[in-house]
C-alpha cells in the first residue's frame, strides 16, 4: 500500500512538474463562437466570419438578465484567407483567445460557396474534432455574413436557439427540412443520395427559410420551392406536419386549409422499361380540415369524398412538379431513389449493372395519392 | 540511498497477506429442528434442571445468564436452590431484597418446626397434621413480590427470563417460580445522535456494556442469542462482548471474530473505534469494512440476519460484521418504510455517494478538458459568471473545498453553543462575500454546496470521512488529465476495493463476485414480504427468514 | 486460499472474455469487417459466427483430455522443453502485438481529441499505471474489477445502438449479401479474426475453479460475443457509407459523437470515452496478467506479479516507439488479421490436433 501511495506520488509530481500539464486550457482560455459564416470575399478568398458572445464587455455583473439589451452582447468577427483552418488560425491571433468550434451551432454558408463546390470546406469541418455533427447547416441566398448579423440582431438572447428554430420550423411547417452537419456530411458522401440543405433568404431585416437548396454531388444546382419541400418530405417519410391550402371542390374562389400528416410510409415501387426507371409512388396522408370556406359537411359522406379527391389532385400535381424537378431540371436524386432501389438486389454488383444513376434522369414517375380526412377540426359542419 | 529508495518503490515483494474466506459448504440446520417445540417440563431434581438450562443457555460461553445456587433452609430442611436471571436486565435490589433475603435470612417463619397447630384439648394435645406443601409455602409466604407465576414448562421459562424475570428453581420441586424483577442500571437510555430517523425506535447505546447487552436480549428476547465476553488489553481489560444467533450465524464467522479479537496483543482498549481498526481485514483500506452503529434495533436486525455484533464497554456503538458496501448505503429508517421509499432513498444515496466523491472532480475536468459536454447556454453561464475571477478553476475549487472543509470539522469541535456562530461565519463570509469579492464563482459555491450537501446524505459516518478525503484525489486527478484521470482514479480505487473482503465477505458482495443475486438482500429492497432468504453471502445455518407464504392471512379463505 | 492463486468464477471468466471482445468492438475491428465486406456485413458476421462456432466447438472437445492446462502445458506434453518455450514465446508476442496496437490506437485517439497539446507519454503512464497497480492486486482484483465494467462497456454499446436507432434505414444495410458472394463469403471468410477472444482459451482452463463449466463458459461467451458484435455493426453500417473509404480514426466514437440526449445532454462522447478508458485499462491489464502467468510457466518464478513491472514496462517502450498512423492501420487491419488467423486458428489449433493424437496413441500403446 505504501509502496503504491509512494509511486502514484512520483509518477504525479513528475506528471506534472515534467510535462507541463498545468498549462492545460480551462474554458477563460477559448473563445466558443455561436456560429461561422463562409463566403467569397471580393479579392476571390474564403472570408469567413464568427459570431461570438461578447464576453469582455459584460460589465453589468451581478444583476444580469434584463434582456433589453440582448443584442449588442454579439459582435461578429470577419477574417479572409485561403481555407477555413487558416481563417481560424488568423483569428486566434487577433482574438488572442483560442476559437473553440465545439459550441458551434449553425455553419452558414452563402449561395456563391455552395454553386462552387462545398466538398473542400465539408471535409476541414468534419476532420475538426471540436465540431459537433448536430450544427444546424443553412445556405443563405446572399451573404452570410448578414444572416450572422442579422441573428446578432434579432434580439434572441441565446442566438444558438434561433438557429434551432430556423430549421425546426419544417416540424410544423414542412416548408424546409431539417439540416444538419452531420446528415449533411452523410448524404455527401453517400452515393445512394444527394445532399440538400436548408435555403434561407434574408429580406427586410428578416431571415426566413425558403425551400432546400439542392446539390448534386457537392455543387449546388438549384432550390426547391416552399411546397416542393412538402413534396421531398413525403417522398422520404419525414414529413412530421405541414398545412396546405387547395382549392374548395365546392365553391369557386374558395380556398380550404388542411393540415397534413402521414398515416403510413411511402410505398415507391420500381421498374425497367426500355432502360429508364419507372417509378410508382403511393402517398399516404391523413388530413385534419382547418378551414374549409362554408359548404363543408363532415358528416357527409360525399362531402369528404370530394374533399379527399380535391386533396389527392392537389398533392399529386406538386409531386409531379416536385419529380420533374429533381429528375429533368437538377438530375439529383436527394431522395434517394437509388437506395431504395437497391434494397431490391442481392449483391451491390447486381446493382450496379442496372446504373441506375446514371438513368435516374431519365426516370418517369407515377404517383398515386390516398389521402383520408379524418376531421374538421373543432365543428363538423361550418 | 537512492538505489534503496527506487528498489523499495519498484521491486516487487511477496506481500505476506492474511486471508479468511467464508467457507461455502453447506451448513444448514435442517427446518424441522427449528419448528420443533420445546415441550419438556421441569423436572424435579435440580441438577438436572440446571443441566437443562446450562445447555438450552450455553452457559459456559454465555457470560450474562446467570445462576446464583444456595441452600433454601425450611423446616430445618436444607432445600438446594437456585436463582437464573439475565444479568443487566433485572434489578439488582429486587432480587437482594425481595428474593434472597426472604429466602435466605432465617426467620421466625422457615425457622417454625413443622408449623403444625397444637391443640390442647382436655390435656391431651393433638397434633394436627398438616401436610406441608413446600410449593405453596414458598409462594404463600416466602417471597413477597406482586408478580409471580408458577411455570412448568421450560419454553415459558426461557422467555419469561428472557425478557427480565428472575427464575427460582427449587430441588424437588416440579414447578419453577417466575418472577418479575425487571429493571434496569447505568445512564438513562437516550437517542441516537448519529443515526436518527424518523419512523423507528429512538433508543441508543449507552456506554456500559450490561445495558447495551441487555437492550438486545430485550429486543431479540430468546435464548439463542449467545452474548460472549472476553478481556482485551492487558492493562485495561476491557468488556468486549461478541454477540450472535446461535442458529443463525455461520460457524466459520464467529470462530473467526473471536480469534480475531482474542489475538490481540495489547495495552489497552478504549473504544470500539479502536477495537474496528484492529480487527479489519485490510488495515489500509480508507473505507470501512464493518458498519458502526449506535442504535440496538439495527443491530439486531443485523443479528437476526446472521451477523455478529461486538460491543466495547465504554462505547456506545456497537460493530457490525461483515459489512459489504451496500450497508454501508442504508439506513435504520429503511427496514420500517415501504419498501417504494427505501428504494427510492437508497437510490438517492447512491447518488449522493457519486456525487460527494466525484462532483468537483467532474466539474474541474469538464471545464478543464471537456467543455463540449457542458450545454451551450450554461457554457456562457459559466463563463461570465467567471469574468472577474482572477484565478485558475483549479485554485477556486481547492479554496472553496479546504474551507467546506475546515467549516465542517470547526462546527464538529467547537461546542454547541458556537455552532451557530461557525454556521454564520462559513455561510456569510465564506459563501457570500468570497462571491462578492470575486474570489470564487457563484456557479463554484453551487458546485461545492451541492457536493457538501450530498456528503451529508450518506448514511454512515466512517465512509463519509473516506468520502470527503478522495474527492481531493479525484480534484486533483481531474485536473491532471479530465475524464483520463478521474477513469484512473476509479479503476484503482475499483481495484482496491474488489481486493477488500470483510471478514471473507467481499466488499461487493452480493453483485461481484456475481452469486445468485436473487438469493440476497441486495441494494434494491424487496417487498416485505418477498424478503424470504437471509443473504447468501453470509452463508448462515437458516438461509429461510420467512416461510414463502408469509402472509398467511391472505391464504386463510381459501 | 492464497490471492496469489485465485481462480475464477463462470461469471468471471465470461466477463473476462466480453471485455476483451468489447475492446476490439471499441476500436476499429467492426469497421474494418464491414470495409471488407461492405453492406453484406450482417450476413458476414453471421456466416463467420457459425465458422468461429465450429471451430470453437471442436477446440473445446480437443481440451476435454486436458484438464488444468493451456496451451503451453499442452504443447510441453506434446514436444517437450523446446516446443513449450516456441508456444510460449510467440503467443506473449502476440498478447504483446494485441496490447500495443490496443495502447497506442486508444492514447492517439485520445490525444487527438482531448489531450492535443501533450505529450503522449503522459497518456500513456495514465494506462500503465492502472494495468501495474491492477496487476499488482492480482487476478481476484481484476476480475470483479472486469465484472463490474463489463457491465458498464455493454451498456454503452447498447445505447450507442439506441442513439443511432432514429437513422437506421434499411438502404444502409442492402443490398443484403454486399458486392457480390466471393468477397462476403470467401474474402470475408477472414473476418474470423474478428472473434479474437478466442485466444484466451487457449489459457483459461487452468484459471477456472470449476473445469468442468469450461464448455459452458466459453460457449456463453461466445455466444454473447457474437451477439455483440452484430450490435455494434448495426450503428456502424448505419453511420458510415460503405462505399466512400473515409476511413474513421474511430468508428464507434463518431457514433458517439452523434448521439444526443435531448437538447440539453449533447457531446456525450466524453462520457463514453470514460467508460471506454476504463474498459481499456480492463483489458490491457488481462492481456499483462496472461503475459505474466505465460512467462511464469517458462521461467519459473514463485509468482506472476513480480513480472508486472518488467512487461509494464516493455508494452510502454512499445508504445512510444514512433509509429505513423497508416503504419499502425496496416498493422491493426491486415498484420493482425493474419497474425491471428495463422498463429490462434492454425498454429494453436494444430498444437491441440497433435496432443491429442499423442493422447490417443499413449492410451493405445499402454492398453
Amino acid at each position: 500500500m505504501k509502496k503504491t501511495l509512494c509511486l502514484m506520488l512520483i509518477v504525479t509530481v513528475g506528471l506534472f512538474s515534467l510535462t507541463g500539464c498545468q498549462t492545460a486550457m480551462g474554458i477563460d482560455k477559448f473563445y466558443y463562437i455561436i456560429a461561422l459564416g463562409i463566403d467569397f470575399s471580393e479579392n476571390h478568398l474564403l472570408k469567413v466570419s464568427i459570431q461570438t458572445t461578447d464576453n469582455g464587455s459584460g460589465e453589468s455583473n451581478g444583476s444580469s438578465g434584463s434582456g433589453s439589451s440582448q443584442s449588442s452582447n454579439y459582435k461578429i468577427y470577419s477574417v479572409e484567407a485561403e481555407t477555413i483552418d487558416s481563417a481560424i488560425t488568423i483569428l486566434n491571433n487577433y482574438l488572442s483567445k483560442k476559437v473553440n468550434l465545439s459550441h458551434c451551432s449553425a455553419l452558414v454558408f452563402s449561395e456563391e460557396v455552395a454553386r462552387s463546390g462545398i466538398s473542400p470546406y465539408i471535409s476541414a469541418l468534419n476532420n475538426n474534432t471540436e465540431l459537433r455533427h448536430s450544427c444546424e447547416f443553412l445556405i443563405s441566398s446572399g451573404s452570410a455574413t448578414d444572416v450572422l448579423d442579422m441573428v446578432s440582431k434579432s434580439g434572441e438572447s441565446f442566438t444558438s436557439r434561433l438557429f434551432d428554430y430556423l430549421t425546426t420550423s419544417s416540424d410544423y411547417t414542412g416548408y424546409s427540412i431539417i439540416s444538419t452537419f452531420g446528415t449533411f456530411f452523410s448524404s455527401l458522401q453517400n452515393s445512394y443520395r444527394q445532399p440538400c440543405a436548408v435555403y434561407t433568404e434574408v429580406k427586410d431585416d428578416i431571415i426566413q427559410n425558403s425551400g432546400i437548396a439542392v446539390f448534386r454531388d457537392d455543387t449546388m444546382i438549384g432550390t426547391l420551392n416552399v411546397l416542393d419541400s412538402i413534396s421531398h418530405l413525403m417522398v422520404t417519410n419525414a414529413l412530421n406536419t405541414c398545412q396546405i391550402s387547395i382549392d374548395s371542390p365546392f365553391k369557386e374562389n374558395e380556398k380550404a386549409d388542411l393540415q397534413l400528416r402521414l398515416y403510413k410510409n411511402t410505398d415507391i415501387s420500381f421498374d425497367m422499361i426500355n432502360h429508364a426507371p419507372y417509378i410508382t409512388l403511393d402517398l399516404y396522408p391523413e388530413g385534419t380540415i382547418i378551414s374549409s370556406g362554408e359548404s363543408f359537411d363532415y358528416t357527409d359522406n360525399n362531402h369528404i369524398k370530394k374533399m379527399e379527391q380535391a386533396t389527392n389532385d392537389y398533392i399529386e400535381n406538386i409531386m409531379k412538379q416536385y419529380l420533374y424537378r429533381i429528375t429533368k431540371e437538377y438530375q439529383s436524386d436527394i431522395a434517394g431513389f437509388s437506395g431504395k432501389y437497391s434494397s431490391e438486389f442481392l449483391t451491390k454488383d447486381e446493382f450496379d449493372n442496372t446504373h441506375f444513376q446514371e438513368l435516374f434522369r431519365e426516370s418517369f414517375f407515377e404517383v398515386h395519392v390516398h389521402t383520408q380526412i379524418n376531421s374538421s377540426n373543432l365543428f363538423n359542419k361550418q | 540511498m537512492i538505489k534503496e529508495f527506487f528498489h523499495k518503490i519498484f521491486s516487487y515483494t511477496d506481500s505476506e497477506k492474511y486471508e479468511f474466506i467464508l467457507s461455502n459448504t453447506n451448513n444448514n440446520i435442517p427446518k424441522e429442528e427449528y419448528e420443533k417445540k420445546d415441550t419438556t417440563t421441569v423436572y424435579p431434581t435440580l441438577s438436572v434442571n440446571l443441566e437443562y438450562i446450562k445447555t438450552k443457555y450455553n452457559l459456559l460461553i454465555n457470560t450474562d445468564i446467570k445462576t446464583r445456587e444456595f441452600v433454601l433452609p425450611i423446616k430445618s430442611k436444607n432445600f438446594s436452590a437456585c436463582l437464573l436471571y439475565i444479568d443487566g436486565m433485572v434489578s439488582e435490589n429486587a432480587i437482594n431484597e425481595f428474593i434472597l433475603q426472604p429466602l435466605l435470612l432465617r426467620n421466625s417463619i422457615t425457622m417454625q418446626e413443622n408449623s403444625n397447630t397444637t391443640a390442647i384439648t382436655k390435656n391431651i394435645s393433638v397434633k394436627r397434621v398438616r401436610k406441608f406443601n413446600l410449593e405453596d409455602f414458598i409462594y404463600n409466604s416466602l417471597i413477597p413480590q406482586n408478580s409471580i407465576t408458577k411455570e412448568t414448562r421450560f419454553s415459558q421459562i426461557v422467555s419469561n427470563v428472557n425478557s427480565g424475570f428472575c427464575a427460582l428453581i427449587v430441588d424437588t420441586l416440579p414447578v419453577v417460580f417466575c418472577i418479575e424483577t425487571k429493571g434496569f442500571k447505568g445512564r438513562s437510555v437516550t437517542e441516537p445522535i448519529t443515526e436518527s430517523v424518523i419512523k423507528g425506535s429512538h433508543e441508543g447505546f449507552v456506554e456500559n456494556i450490561r445495558t447495551n447487552t441487555s437492550m438486545i436480549r430485550k429486543i431479540i428476547n430468546n435464548e439463542k442469542l449467545i452474548i460472549e465476553e472476553v478481556s482485551v488489553g492487558k492493562i485495561s481489560q476491557t468488556k468486549v462482548a461478541i454477540c450472535y444467533m446461535k442458529d443463525i450465524t455461520n460457524d466459520d464467522l464467529v470462530a473467526e471474530a473471536k480469534y480475531r479479537i482474542n489475538h490481540l496483543d495489547i495495552d489497552f482498549l478504549l473504544s470500539s473505534g479502536q477495537l474496528e481498526q484492529f480487527i479489519k481485514d485490510n488495515a489500509n483500506m480508507a473505507f470501512p469494512q464493518m458498519i458502526s452503529t449506535e442504535r440496538p434495533d439495527r443491530t439486531c436486525h443485523y443479528l437476526l440476519s446472521g451477523r455478529v455484533a461486538v460491543l466495547v464497554n465504554g462505547s456506545p456503538f456497537s460493530i457490525i460484521l461483515p459489512a459489504v458496501l451496500i450497508d454501508l448505503l442504508t439506513s435504520a429508517e429503511d427496514a420500517n418504510l415501504n419498501y417504494h421509499y427505501a428504494n427510492f432513498l437508497r437510490f438517492i444515496r447512491a447518488l449522493a455517494l457519486f456525487f460527494a466523491l466525484t462532483l468537483p472532480g467532474m466539474y474541474i475536468a469538464i471545464t478543464t478538458y471537456h467543455h463540449e459536454l457542458i450545454p451551450s447556454e450554461l457554457l456562457s453561464a459559466i463563463i461570465t459568471a467567471r469574468e472577474a475571477i482572477p484565478f485558475p478553476i483549479i485554485f477556486e475549487i481547492l479554496i472553496m473545498e479546504l474551507s467546506f472543509e475546515l467549516i465542517q470539522e470547526a462546527s464538529i469541535r467547537v461546542s454547541s453553543s458556537f455552532s451557530t456562530t461557525v454556521g454564520i461565519i462559513g455561510a456569510l463570509i465564506l459563501g457570500e462575500a468570497a462571491v462578492s469579492a470575486n474570489i470564487v464563482s457563484p456557479i463554484l459555491i453551487i458546485i461545492v454546496a451541492f457536493t457538501g450537501i450530498s456528503g451529508f446524505a450518506i448514511t454512515d459516518n466512517t465512509l463519509r470521512f473516506a468520502i470527503r478525503m478522495f474527492r481531493f484525489m479525484y480534484i486533483v486527478l481531474g485536473y491532471a488529465a479530465g475524464f483520463l484521470g478521474i477513469t484512473l482514479g476509479f479503476y484503482i480505487h475499483f481495484l482496491l476495493l474488489a481486493n477488500t473482503s470483510s471478514f471473507g465477505v467481499p466488499y461487493f458482495a452480493p453483485y461481484i463476485p456475481f452469486s445468485n443475486i436473487t438469493e440476497n438482500n441486495n441494494f434494491h429492497m424487496k417487498p416485505v414480504w418477498k424478503r424470504e432468504r437471509r443473504s447468501q453471502f453470509l452463508n448462515t445455518k437458516k438461509p429461510e427468514m420467512e416461510n414463502s407464504i408469509s402472509m398467511k392471512w391472505r391464504k386463510n379463505g381459501q | 486460499m492464497d490471492n496469489n492463486n485465485y481462480m475464477l468464477q463462470k461469471s468471471e471468466a465470461i466477463c473476462i472474455f466480453l471485455i476483451i471482445m468489447a475492446n476490439k468492438l471499441i476500436l476499429n475491428v467492426p469497421y474494418y469487417i464491414i470495409s471488407l465486406v461492405g453492406t453484406g456485413a450482417i450476413v458476414n458476421v453471421i456466416y463467420i459466427g457459425l465458422l468461429d462456432f465450429v471451430f470453437v466447438f471442436v477446440l473445446i472437445k480437443l481440451f476435454d483430455k486436458f484438464q488444468n492446462s493451456d496451451i503451453i502445458d499442452i504443447s510441453e506434453y506434446l514436444g517437450g522443453k523446446p516446443l513449450k518455450w516456441i508456444i510460449g514465446i510467440i503467443f506473449i508476442a502476440v498478447f504483446f502485438i494485441v496490447a500495443f496496437i490496443t495502447l497506442v490506437d486508444f492514447t492517439n485517439i485520445l490525444q487527438r481529441i482531448y489531450f492535443s497539446d501533450f505529450p503522449i507519454i503522459y497518456i500513456l503512464l495514465f494506462f500503465i499505471a492502472a494495468i501495474s497497480i491492477a496487476n499488482l492486486s492480482g487476478l481476484r482484483a481484476i476480475s470483479r474489477t472486469t465484472s463490474f465494467i463489463v457491465v458498464l462497456t455493454l451498456i454503452s454499446i447498447i445505447v450507442t445502438l439506441f442513439g443511432i436507432w432514429g437513422d437506421v434505414t434499411i438502404e444502409n444495410f442492402t443490398p443484403i449479401l454486399g458486392h457480390n458472394l466471393r468477397t462476403t463469403f470467401l474474402v470475408g471468410a477472414s473476418n474470423c479474426f474478428s472473434m479474437y477472444f478466442i485466444t484466451y482459451i487457449y489459457f483459461i482452463k487452468p484459471v477456472l475453479k470449476d473445469p468442468v463449466g469450461f464448455k459452458k463458459v466459453v460457449l456463453t461467451s461466445y455466444g454473447l460475443s457474437w451477439l455483440l458484435l452484430l450490435l455494434t455493426i448495426i450503428p456502424i453500417m448505419t453511420l458510415f457509407n460503405i462505399d466512400v473509404s473515409n476511413e474513421p480514426i474511430n468508428a464507434l466514437y463518431l457514433i458517439a459523437r452523434k448521439i444526443e440526449l435531448g437538447n440539453f445532454l449533447q457531446r456525450v462522447d466524453a462520457l463514453f470515452i470514460f467508460l471506454w478508458i476504463l474498459s481499456i485499462f480492463a483489458y490491457l491489464s488481462i492481456v499483462i496478467y496472461f503475459i505474466n502467468r505465460t512467462m511464469k510457466k517458462l521461467i519459473n518464478v514463485s509468482n506472476e506479479k513480480m513480472l508486472t513491472f518488467s512487461n509494464c514496462s516493455i508494452l510502454l517502450g512499445l508504445a512510444l516507439i514512433p509509429i505513423n498512423i497508416s503504419h499502425l492501420r496496416f498493422i491493426e487491419n491486415t498484420f493482425y488479421r493474419y497474425m491471428i488467423l495463422i498463429i490462434i486458428f492454425g498454429l494453436g489449433m494444430l498444437i491441440m490436433l497433435l496432443a491429442n493424437v499423442k493422447f490417443k496413441w499413449k492410451g493405445k500403446k499402454k492398453a
